[in-house]
């Protein structure tokens, strides 16, 4: 522990939440399906990065660093026996109430990508939502960039055929 | 619809949906104080207590302990306690009229006492662990562990009625026992994955004899205590919105010594560690496109990260020319106790529980999805 303490691990820490907190909070929330976890996804994030600060090497960038550590978080958390037998699973209606209404139709995107196998998922909202391209999202997974293509070709496929479809499912 | 719509449109609807979301403004604090707090958790060096009991351990007379792992090996990996199970169709209550459901074959053989004795009978801890959980005792009467997975024999007891959990013979087949929902306890072993077999011949209104098998995320070196985490309120935990009111014990289990692995490896580089009751698979992406191949042609199965699906077969052969068929997805044959993948730090690992024991040393190659693994020692 020492070896992280220290005014500048803090202070560096502080930025990092600063930066990245709304939005890992967001993105663990969509992959978790549950605001509450995400609440825990998060704060374990950080709490990892904050040990692993000295031993971030930079070989990827900040974000990508961030998003893999809080991926794999929500992963741990998936495969926890607490996540798997007990159904603490919210419906997206059920979400903290939001500040302005969002339109039906991009309420039903997001349901739909709510609502897509967690692999699909995971790289639709990281291509989509956080914006990485597919060498950062291969460098979060550990997925080959031809593999994350077709996940996100299949994803795509999906969303159109719901959305063009009028919403059957 | 185009790729920027779909950015557009998604980011505006998480963005509003999840603006209820709120930050909090001291989490870098708390992540300080939390990460202060847990290191020595982390860290955790055995308790004097737990080195009294350790001491313990080795003072037991050989004879005394040898008949006692007897015990424990034929309940928790022989055929003491479980029966084979044919292929069998059940109707599983989906809520929706139910579900046909396949059950696979599994096979339990029982070892003599004397090998399973020289090939784990020196890291079993035999000493009973007792937590208390409200009114609830859980007692580990005897664990054995490897790098990869842990295995403890078990009983909950409640004076009041023990229904802390939910469970049958049919879930035994399945996914194991688990937590009612308005269940006032809950434990598990940290950074572990799980299943609870229940004893259904030795279990009472009041007390649940149970084994637990689990699989660690990341390998647990030899001579660390694996943690287990124990919570209770004074009621339902589901019913809890925060983390008042909620207790947390965590308790060292003894089972520091690990039941050493055998290396075997593919030519490819794939690799697997088997102990006598467990097996570790680090699969390359060709073997496990090949595995998924040989499960479905469908093109979304062909993934590069090791998935539990793409193990289609796995056999272990031994030198007498006897095998092991640890899983046939084909013949639907599951000789497995538990199986979980995307585990290790690259999330490239799939670790089992074996059903039976088995003499690593006698293994003459595994072969998954038709490639040999050979001996790598």
């Amino acid at each position: 522990m020492d070896d992280v303490k220290g005014p500048d691990t803090s202070k560096e820490l502080e930025r990092l939440v600063q930066t990245y907190q709304t939005q890992l909070r967001r993105l663990c929330c969509m992959i978790l399906k549950d605001a509450h976890l995400a609440e825990d996804a998060v704060q374990e994030t950080f709490i990892k990065v904050y040990r692993g600060m000295q031993t971030f090497r930079q070989e990827s960038s900040e974000k990508t660093w961030l998003t893999r550590i809080a991926v794999n978080t929500c992963r741990d958390l998936m495969r926890s026996r607490w996540f798997r037998h007990v159904d603490l699973s919210v419906d997206i209606a059920d979400l903290p109430e939001e500040a302005c209404e969002s339109s039906p139709e991009d309420t039903a995107l997001l349901e739909l990508v709510l609502r897509l196998p967690l692999k699909q998922r995971e790289v639709v909202l990281l291509y989509y939502y956080q914006n990485m391209t597919m060498q950062e999202i291969s460098e979060t997974l550990h997925i080959a960039v031809s593999n994350i293509s077709r996940r996100l070709e299949s994803a795509r496929k999906a969303l159109r055929r719901q959305l063009e479809g009028g919403m059957e499912a | 619809m185009t790729d920027q719509e779909i950015r557009a449109r998604l980011h505006k609807a998480a963005d509003q949906k999840l603006s209820g979301l709120q930050d909090d403004p001291w989490l870098a604090q708390r992540v300080m104080n939390r990460a202060e707090e847990e290191e020595p958790v982390m860290k955790k060096k055995l308790s004097l207590s737990v080195v009294f009991v350790l001491v313990g351990i080795l003072l037991v007379g050989t004879a005394l302990a040898a008949a006692i792992h007897t015990d424990f090996f034929n309940r928790v990996f022989g055929g003491e306690t479980r029966k084979d199970v044919a292929e069998h169709v059940e109707i599983i209550d989906n809520g929706k009229g139910g579900l046909e459901s396949l059950f696979p074959r599994r096979e339990y053989v029982t070892m003599d006492a004397e090998t399973a004795e020289r090939l784990i009978g020196a890291q079993v801890m035999s000493e009973p662990v007792t937590v208390q959980m409200n009114h609830h005792t859980l007692t580990i009467l005897s664990a054995v562990r490897d790098e990869n997975a842990l295995v403890m024999e078990m009983t909950l007891e409640n004076p009041e009625g023990e229904n802390a959990l939910v469970f049958s013979q049919l879930l035994n087949e399945e996914k194991g026992a688990y937590f009612a929902n308005d269940a006032d306890i809950f434990f598990c072993v940290d950074r572990a994955a799980e299943m609870m077999w229940v004893d259904m011949e030795g279990s009472t209104d009041t007390c649940v004899h149970l084994y637990y098998y689990c699989v660690f995320f990341d390998d647990l070196p030899d001579g660390e205590a694996p943690v287990l985490t124990a919570m209770y309120a004074d009621q339902p935990l589901s019913a809890l919105t925060d983390d008042r009111g909620r207790h947390v014990e965590e308790t060292p289990i003894p089972a520091v010594q690990a039941v050493r692995t055998r290396a075997f490896a593919a030519e490819d580089g794939a690799q697997i560690a088997l102990s006598p009751f467990s097996m570790k698979v680090t699969l390359t992406p060709a073997c496990n496109e090949r595995g998924a191949a040989m499960v479905s042609g469908d093109e979304e199965q062909m993934i590069v990260v090791p998935d539990p699906d793409s193990l289609a077969r796995i056999e272990i052969v031994f030198e007498d020319g006897s095998t092991y068929t640890v899983i046939d997805q084909g013949g639907n044959i599951d000789n497995t106790v538990y199986l979980c993948g995307g585990l290790g730090e690259e999330a490239l690992d799939t670790r089992i529980v074996l059903n039976r024991l088995v003499e690593p040393e006698k293994a003459a190659k595994i072969l998954i999805n038709g490639i040999a693994f050979i001996c790598a020692d």
